[in-house]
């Protein structure tokens, strides 16, 4: 399976390349005494943004490169188990999210450093790639039941509903805000409680998978 | 006799449209076996079955003494395959694919597979997707090659194919089993490369086997109607229906 993680790391590898080069940058300024108020709050929600986008997209990409190929069929044709294949496809994306999620809290912890003052918790960012997860679970597991189209618009859909909707519909704006101030600055319990309620639904995505993809495939 | 390395006894599969019915045959270590018949007559299903790529609803599977869904990291590591189309990573170079393929073998031999990349006059920098059909079926039969299975599973190697490559290939099917320890199944269309190499030869038409055979032995029967009989010959006599 390490194999099979290294694959879409190197496949993928001009995803990670700007996100990686925009965390240096961030760093860099701060590092250098460049931070500031304004600074921060420009670098925060690209942080988020990125935040937001890694493991859905990762996940999205590396789909969309075995369909496109029609590797899926090469994979198992060699020694490996059609479960490994499944897994490798969730497990690289949340090692994307780990180290994206571990290199913006050492680039918030920089700009802290830099700024003097805490702009943003370090925590929220890790939140939001776990708030991620199991949308990208989706997603995963509508490709391997469906393919990769079906994977793109399941990844539209699922961020608009989670995203979107609550925000826009009339009298939930209120409701949502206080969850959103509470994300922006959890308590470590609830962080706790987030993060392994999101891994849970990923790893029950991942066996759903599995469980399509070995009926599918034999 | 010698000991089969690969076993069909009853295979069935049903697919919308199409049944592959009560398949059987056997393959004795170190010969080679034609697997022939039209275009849709079962030969791609039934060596997606012999791979595991999918499961048969009925009958019994061995290659190399054991059952494949029970064993497949195992059976797979000594089997080499090369299916119809060659799929790899388009935007990954030869060298690369090498590499991850590789790695899935612990009796991977790098330098067997550089000599045949070499032979095959396949550039290692070139980028999959830059290759031609003929150089990808190379490229596929180096990498099935080069962990010197025991035994190797041909899917229409020679389709497609000019006749230069195709004589390559061939010729590299009877040095593979020149040592008597190793086995080749490959499926055709093409009835002159049975002549070339195979030594058994299994005929299957409309999903059933129609016959199954040294090669040899079927054409000597054959000849004794018809003196001029060939493979040819006999599979249009197959799948016109005829004994």
């Amino acid at each position: 399976m390490l194999s099979l993680i290294w694959k879409d790391f190197y496949i993928n590898r001009s995803q990670l390349v700007f996100p990686a080069i925009v965390l240096c940058a961030i760093a860099l300024l701060a590092a250098m005494g460049g931070s500031s108020q304004a600074s921060a709050e420009y670098a925060v929600p690209l942080l988020f943004t990125y935040s937001g986008l890694m493991v859905p997209f990762f996940a999205l990409n590396s789909a969309m490169l075995e369909e496109k190929n029609r590797t899926l069929a090469f994979l198992r044709s060699l020694p490996m188990r059609a479960d490994a294949i499944v897994a490798s496809k969730f497990v690289s994306p949340l090692l994307v999210g780990a180290l994206w999620a571990g290199a913006s809290v050492l680039a918030a912890l920089i700009m802290e450093a830099g700024a003097g003052e805490s702009a943003v918790s370090i925590m929220s960012g890790v939140l939001l790639v776990c708030a991620t997860l199991p949308v990208a679970a989706i997603e995963l597991v509508v490709f391997f039941r469906f393919g990769a189209s079906a994977a793109r618009t399941a990844l539209v859909i699922t961020v608009g509903t989670v995203y979107l909707v609550p925000l826009l519909a009339q009298g939930l704006v209120a409701k949502v805000k206080p969850l959103v101030m509470a994300m922006m600055d959890p308590e470590p319990v609830h962080a706790v409680l987030f993060a392994g309620g999101s891994l849970l639904l990923y790893f029950a995505g991942m066996l759903l998978a599995q469980a399509i993809f070995r009926r599918r495939e034999v | 006799m010698s000991e089969n390395v690969l076993t069909l006894d009853g295979v069935c599969k049903s697919y919308p449209g199409f049944d592959l019915r009560n398949v059987s045959l056997a393959l004795p270590r170190g010969y080679i076996m034609g697997f022939v018949g039209p275009n849709g007559a079962g030969k791609t299903t039934t060596i997606r079955l012999i791979m595991d790529l999918a499961r048969p609803d009925s009958g019994r599977i061995t290659l190399l003494g054991q059952r494949m869904a029970a064993n497949e990291i195992e059976v797979k590591q000594r089997i080499g395959y090369v299916p119809e189309n060659h799929e790899f990573y388009s935007d990954m170079t030869v060298s690369w694919t090498a590499q991850f393929v590789g790695r899935q073998y612990p009796t991977w031999n790098e330098t067997r597979f550089w000599e045949l990349l070499h032979r095959y006059n396949v550039d290692p920098r070139k980028k999959i997707g830059a290759l031609s059909k003929g150089t990808k079926a190379k490229l596929a039969m180096a990498l099935a090659l080069a962990h010197r299975p025991e035994l190797l599973i041909l899917d229409e190697p020679t389709s497609g194919l000019d006749p230069v490559v195709r004589r390559e290939l061939l010729s590299d099917l009877v040095e593979f089993v020149a040592d008597g320890d190793r086995s080749v199944l490959f499926s055709t269309h093409i009835t002159s490369d049975l002549e070339r190499v195979a030594d058994y030869i299994t005929f299957i038409v409309d999903g059933r086997v129609a016959a199954s055979d040294e090669r040899e032995a079927m054409l000597e029967r054959a000849r004794a109607s018809n003196p001029t009989a060939s493979i040819e010959d006999l599979l249009w006599t197959y799948a016109k229906g005829g004994h």
